[in-house]
Formats: structure tokens, sequence, C-alpha cells
């Protein structure tokens, strides 16, 4: 095994106000979300699938997977973004509002996630840290995804 | 693992798999020598193989097989069942010390000698000269194309290019499986993305990408069926095991089995047929097992003492068809009901009313076995379910023949690839799905104005098709997608469709707004998450970019079946074309509250009426039907109102009549007899569910006599 890095890579991307963070070497590639196939019986923060060159991608809403108050946002935002990532051979879509800047977060000084949060994200969130002025909840998106977001 | 070693198991496991079979073949034609020298010939290859890469145990083994062969070539000694068992048996050490070299790299330790001494025991047969050994090459090198593994060659890998020796070689190359399925995931997305360019080439009218267009068009589409074939195979691949299980069971038994195989060359995906080997093992084994007789059982019933299974595959609009029959005893029906009440599947009452096929349908539920006794071939009870489950998850269907004392036969329809199916693109509430081919029989339009109507029995609805009633399941409620006011609204006035479908040979009917096309689609595996929602078996990508969802059609029946609460028939059981359809009564109510009933079999329509819609001739009340005036009757001569009601069509022999009663309830089954016709308003009064119901005799109210008492009341 080699040393655990000392400075992880996160996008930050946006659910309304609320910034979360998701390490770069879980994902493939950001894009803006193309129309989406609804598909009936599934769990309600899987939003559809859809169409990327050729590959069925799954879209699950962020907002609704991480239990977050919806900001009314996410699904009436026209032009929201898809941030796939790839779990066990699978493609899925992440939704989120918007995205932000990658930011290098030293490992070392990455803060617990605060016991106030919902249990989801306690799971699904690996750590906080402090930027300039805001909080960025890491998060370990292969928690967020199938059947794992309520175990 | 080394190259050598790995191109060296790919080569022996080729040559043992037409070991086995050849080895059968061999029994039964001691005479065959060009057999003879074909299994001498790759069991020297696998000696001389083994040399080469130092496999010292298998060489050895090798060696000896190939000694009592030489012997059975140049002194031609009686072939005994036992000489023949030995050498299967040498085969199946190899297979074991192949398997131990595929794992570890290296041969695994174990000790040959008793079958090293029964080899040398076959020395020891009425001859006992030590044959000389050709080395090189044996009798008869035509152009054989049994195996390319068979050429004694160990130096083939790398004289692929020195004439003559290399020409069957030079043809063929060996390509690993996942390259295949990469390419063929390339090829899928080409040919979507030009699906994409050829409708958006139809918009957006330019000249000039017109004829390169037209090109790639057709270059693409000869590259997916080339790469199609590549994925191919035939399905003798599939059936090479059989003669040996066969013969295995033929010995432990002491039967006399012979197995026919007849369309060897049919091809199909490889995939498939991973998918429907150990089901056909399962059955065949089954055969000869179960359904094959012992010889003198056979004699004495006036058969032939061998008895016969017979495989046949063909190709057929797009599918694959595989019978596999026998000559045995059939299935025994008595004890299928019995074991049937045994394990509490069904009530007697309803075993009585059944007919043979449905009986018989019960060998494919799990633990279903009828065998005396368990032998260790089969016999356990696991089985069947398992087969058709297996033939099920790719999208086939598997249906059964039976007589008692002449045989059993099974047909299995596949399709012939798993990667690109028919699919009709059906809608509903404007989603689109795709809904199997292979699993639709036909489809209905069905409207207020046309004939064909969906009509509700028990909140259930049901759809008259040819006399018989079709159980639908209604895809857009199901799947919760409907917008309830809209649809009522639209559906006043709008045209639904039904998709006739069949799974399992229970028809039943699923609606949906509208039909779109036939579509070849390209199957895509779906997310993990996807893989819980079973009503859907994959997802594909259309024309238009759109990501469309693959319904399941057997899960389809499942919906049906549980909406289905006529507590009739097992599941799984053909609803309504079963003989108790005499017994079927239709339950109403009118007038008091007692419960009423009407036989169902007479029963033509139910349908709502407005009392306006009701008018009068000749002073008696009628109504129009079908572009006729029927005549109507309240219940007990009730007077006919003017509210609205539910109308009871009877038919018979070109007559009609209807019945208005407030309100329908359900169907329910009776199992006692029914006295049939007579002049009586009222057939008989039964006792069903504990209530004592009047059953009305529908000829009564088609003949004259209710006019005449009519007109006097």
């Amino acid at each position: 095994m080699t040393k655990p890095p000392d400075v992880q890579h996160v996008l930050a991307v946006y659910l309304g106000s609320a910034m979360f963070g998701i390490p770069i070497t879980h994902i493939q590639e950001v894009l803006e979300t193309p129309p989406l196939t609804y598909v009936p019986m599934l769990p309600p923060e899987v939003r559809g699938v859809m169409n990327l060159r050729g590959r069925v991608v799954t879209a699950v809403d962020l907002c609704a997977g991480l239990r977050q108050p919806d900001k009314g946002v996410t699904t009436s935002t026209p032009a929201f973004m898809s941030v796939v990532i790839e779990d066990g051979g699978d493609l899925y879509s992440l939704l989120v509002d918007k995205v932000g800047d990658v930011y290098a977060i030293p490992v070392a000084s990455m803060g617990a996630v605060p016991p106030t949060v919902n249990d989801i994200l306690k799971k699904a969130a690996s750590g906080v840290f402090q930027l300039k002025d805001e909080i960025i909840i890491i998060l370990k998106p292969d928690m967020l995804l199938g059947d794992r977001v309520d175990a | 693992m080394d190259e050598i070693i790995a191109e060296f198991l790919l080569e022996t496991n080729e040559g043992l798999q037409i070991l086995d079979n050849a080895l059968v073949l061999f029994e039964r034609n001691p005479q065959d020598e060009e057999l003879l020298s074909e299994i001498f010939r790759i069991f020297h290859t696998i000696k001389g193989s083994c040399g080469f890469v130092g496999m010292e145990r298998l060489s050895n083994i090798a060696h000896h097989a190939e000694d009592a062969l030489g012997l059975a070539r140049d002194r031609q000694p009686t072939i005994t069942p036992h000489f023949i068992t030995v050498l299967l048996e040498t085969v199946d050490r190899i297979k074991l010390i192949t398997a131990g070299i595929e794992q570890t790299g290296e041969e695994p330790i174990g000790n040959d000698e008793e079958l090293l001494s029964n080899l040398e025991g076959l020395l020891l047969l009425p001859t006992t000269v030590r044959p000389e050994v050709k080395s090189k090459k044996p009798a008869s090198d035509t152009a054989n194309d049994f195996s390319a593994a068979a050429k004694p060659d160990q130096n083939r890998p790398r004289s692929m290019d020195h004439g003559g020796d290399g020409d069957y070689s030079q043809q063929t190359v060996r390509v690993s499986v996942d390259v295949l399925e990469e390419m063929m995931a390339v090829v899928s997305e080409l040919v979507l993305t030009r699906n994409q360019l050829l409708q958006t080439a139809r918009t957006v009218k330019v000249r000039a990408f017109s004829p390169p267009l037209q090109r790639l068009n057709q270059a693409i589409s000869e590259l997916q069926e080339n790469v199609m074939k590549t994925r191919l195979q035939p399905i003798s691949n599939a059936w090479s095991k059989l003669p040996r299980i066969v013969r295995d069971v033929c010995v432990e038994l002491g039967k006399k089995v012979d197995i026919e195989m007849w369309g060897q060359e049919t091809e199909l995906d490889r995939q498939v047929l991973e998918m429907i080997k150990d089901p056909l093992m399962h059955m065949v084994r089954n055969a000869a097992d179960h359904g094959i007789e012992m010889p003198n059982v056979r004699k004495n019933a006036g058969k032939p003492e061998t008895g016969r299974i017979v495989l046949n595959a063909y190709h057929q609009g797009g599918h694959i068809i595989i019978q596999i029959s026998d000559d045995g005893r059939g299935l025994a029906l008595d004890k299928i009901k019995s074991r049937a009440l045994q394990a509490e599947l069904a009530s007697a009452e309803q075993l009585e009313n059944m007919t043979p096929q449905q009986i018989q349908q019960f060998i494919f539920r799990p633990g279903f076995s009828t065998a005396e006794r368990i032998t260790s071939v089969s016999g356990r009870g696991v089985g069947m379910d398992v087969v058709r489950a297996n033939i099920q998850k790719i999208g086939g269907t598997i249906e059964i023949a039976s007589t008692e004392g002449q045989g059993t036969s099974f047909v299995i329809n596949i399709p012939l690839t798993l990667a690109i199916i028919t699919a009709l693109i059906i809608e509903v509430a404007g989603t689109r799905f795709a809904f199997p081919q292979l699993a639709i029989s036909e489809l209905v339009m069905v409207s207020k104005k046309s004939g064909a109507k969906i009509e509700t029995l028990n909140g259930a609805p049901v759809l008259r098709l040819r006399g018989e009633l079709l159980p639908l399941v209604s895809l857009g409620e199901y799947l919760k997608i409907w917008d309830k006011d809209r649809v009522q609204a639209e559906g006043e006035a709008g045209i639904s469709y039904v998709v006739v479908t069949k799974v399992a040979g229970v028809p039943f009917g699923v609606v949906v707004d509208r039909v779109l096309n036939m579509e070849e689609i390209v199957v895509k595996p779906q997310s993990r998450n996807l893989k819980d929602v079973h009503i859907f078996s994959g997802n594909t990508i259309l024309g238009d970019g759109s990501v469309i969802m693959i319904l399941n059609p057997s899960e389809l029946l499942h919906v049906a079946n549980i909406k289905e609460e006529l507590p009739v028939v097992p599941e799984d059981q053909p609803l309504l074309e079963s003989p108790l359809q005499e017994n079927l009564l239709l339950l109403f109510k009118a007038g008091d509250k007692t419960l009423k009933a009407a036989p169902l079999k007479m029963v033509s329509k139910l349908r709502e009426v407005k009392g306006a819609d009701i008018e009068l001739s000749n002073g008696r009340p009628v109504f129009q039907h079908m572009g006729q005036l029927l005549p109507i009757f309240g219940y007990d001569n009730a007077p006919v109102g003017k509210e609205n009601a539910f109308l009871i069509v009877f038919e018979h022999d070109g007559s009609s009549a209807g019945l208005l009663v407030d309100q329908v309830l359900d169907i329910a089954k009776y199992n006692g007899t029914l006295a049939q016709g007579g002049r009586d308003k009222i057939l008989a009064t039964i006792i069903l569910n504990k209530q004592s119901t009047d059953v009305v005799n529908p000829l009564w109210y088609m003949s004259t006599d209710s006019r005449v008492v009519e007109n006097a009341s």
C-alpha cells in the first residue's frame, strides 16, 4: 500500500446554496444534463435514465438522495448539471444545481462531520472542510447510489 | 499463466470435448476405423503436447490410453462397454488434471495407478500383442474438420505458416471472448450513432452529406452483421456432452437409449448458448433417467428395447426452436396429481377439473418430482423449475406435450441473440417502452365505438376476444404513470390498444395508449438499482437518442395474476381455456339482496346502460346492441326502469336477450352439475360461498315462454 495522499482534490457542487465536494478521482465527466427518460417504479431520488454517447446512465438527484431540504432548484432549473461517476461498472449521473471549482483539501485538516446532519449525510460524508468563507462537505459518492441510499 | 500452457489447455480441452462424443459413438460402431483413428489421434496429440510442456502425469495417462487404442486399432478385439468406460474414465481424469493446471499452472498431485492398471488391463483383452505405436501421423489424415486440435504436430503453434499442414489454422484465429464483447458493444454504439445521423439528415437536408452517409450506413450494417456472426456458435457446442450423459445413465441403470441430434449446425449467440447448456443437459438426463423405461418394460409394452431421445434445432423467424422428445413412458398424470395433492398445490376438485395439459404444468413447480427413487443422476426435484426460469431469463419459452405411455416432448423457443431483439415500441402516458416481440401474439384496437371494448369484472378489466375472456393489465395504472382524470377524459372518446401476450402458455392483454413501430433494438444492460425493478428487463437507446425501458412480459403476467381475483385455477393455468368454463357462474345482484348467478358460457357481453337508451318496441323494452334490437328484461319481471343499470347480454344459438341487474359482482366456480336447458326461469338454487344462490336460465329469456309470461303479467 502506498501512503494515502496528503491532499484530496474535490469538485465543488451546489445544491441551492449548500456546497458539497465530490472527490475528483470518482468523477468521469461533468456535463449539462441531457434530456432524461422517466422510469416508473423507482425510488424518488432516481430521476430517470439518460444517453451518454451510447451508454445508459442512471440519473440520481443528489438533493433528494441526500434528503436535503428541497431548495426548489434542482429539478426546476432547466440547465442543471450532471456529474458522472462510475460505480461497479455502472455509470451514474449525480444531478446538481451548479458546479464550482476544484479545491485541493489537505486531508490532515479535514474535520469530522458534525453530528447534527441527517443520518444519510452522516453515512455519505467523509468530512467537512472550512474554506475561506464557506464550509464544504466532502461526499463519498458510492454511498449515495442504488440500494445503499436507504441502508 | 505461461502462454504455451494456455495454448496447450485450449487445445487439450477442445480435444477432450470431442473425445467424449467420439468414444460413445465408437461404442455403437466399433467398425468405424476413421472414428477410431480420430480418437487415437486426439490422445496422441494430448500425449505429444504434454511432453512438450512437461506435464508428466498427463503424458503418462495419455500414453497408456494410446496403447490401449492402438491395440483396438491393430487387433480389433471386441469392444466391450468396459473398454469404453475405462477410456471415458481416462478422459475424466485428464479433464480433472487440466482443470487443476488451469488454476495453478501446474499439474495437481494425485494417484493414477488404478486408472493406469485398468488401462493396462485393456491390453490383456483377447490378444496380448502389444502393438507398435505409429508415432507420427496416423492413417486417414483427410481434411477432417472435426478438430484443428487433432493435428498431431507438436510444433504447430510455431509452424503456422509452413505449407500444407497449416491450411485450416491459417484461416482461423483465436480471439478472446472479451475482445468480441467489446467489439459488439462498440458496434452497437456505432449503429445508434448512425441512426441518429440518419434521422438528423432527414430533417436537415444537406446534399453534400447524403452520399457519404449512405455509404456509412451500408458499411455499418455490414459490420454489424459480421460482428454478430462472430458471436454465433453451432448448437452442437451445447450438445456435445449429451451422448456421454445418456451413456452414463444407461450404464448405471442398465437401459438402452439412442440419442439422435438433428440440426447440429444451427447457430446461436454464444451468450444464449451458455444459458441453455445446463437446462438442455438436465432435460436430456431426465429423459434418459425417467422418460425411457427399462428394456424389459419397453418390450412388454410393444416398443423396441432401445429407447430414443431426439433433439432437433432449427431457426424460425428470428428465433431458435429446440425440440427434445423421447419415446419413453410419458408423464404419469396420476402420479403428478397425487404429488400435487400431497404438496397442497391444488385441491382434489381442482385437479379433477384440470386438463392433462394443465396437470403437466405442475412439473415446472419448484421441488416437484414424481421419481420414486432418487438416482445419482436425477430425481431430487431440483429441476424443471430451474430449467424454465433459465429459459425465461433469456426471453424464451418452454412448452410440454406428453402422452402417457408414448413419450414426452419439450419445445423450447429462444431468441437468436440477447444483444439485439425485435421489439414493439408502445406508449403509455407519453412515455415510450419496448415490448419484446417474442411474447406478442396480436394487437387489438379498443375504443368505445369499435366492436372490441374493455369491460370490467369485479373491478378487474377484461377483454372479450373471440369468445374468450382475456385478463388485462393496464400498464399505465400498474406503473402509476397515469394521470387518472386526464386519462378518463381521454379514454371516453379515445382509442387504446391491447397487446395480446402469451407467457408460459397463459394469454393476457396489456393495455397501452399508443402503438408506434417495430424496431430492432440493442439491449443495454441496466444499472444495479434499476435491476430491482423486475418489470423492466433492460434498456435501450432509440434512433433519436432517447433511452427507453424494455418491459419484461413474464413480470407483467405476475401482475395480471395478482389482479386476477377469480378463484378458479392455480396460477400459471390458462384461465379460460379450460372446460371449467362450463361451471363458471357470473354472480350479480338484482331485486332483493340475495346472490344471483348466470352460467358464464352463455354470457356474451356485459355493459352499462343508461335508462334513456332503453326503447320500447311493440310494447316491450328493447335496447340497441351491435346494430340489433335486443329484448331486455328486468329480473323477476321487475319493471324496466329509467335508472342506469348493468345489462347482461345472453347469447346462444343465434338468439340473444338482455337481463338488467343492479350490480355485477364476480365470477365463481361451481363444482356440482347444473341442469342445462329446461323451461323454467330458474335453473337451480345452489349453495355458493354459504349463500343460497338462484341460477337463472338464460334460455328462458331467449325463448318464447318469456314473451308469454311477460305479456300475461
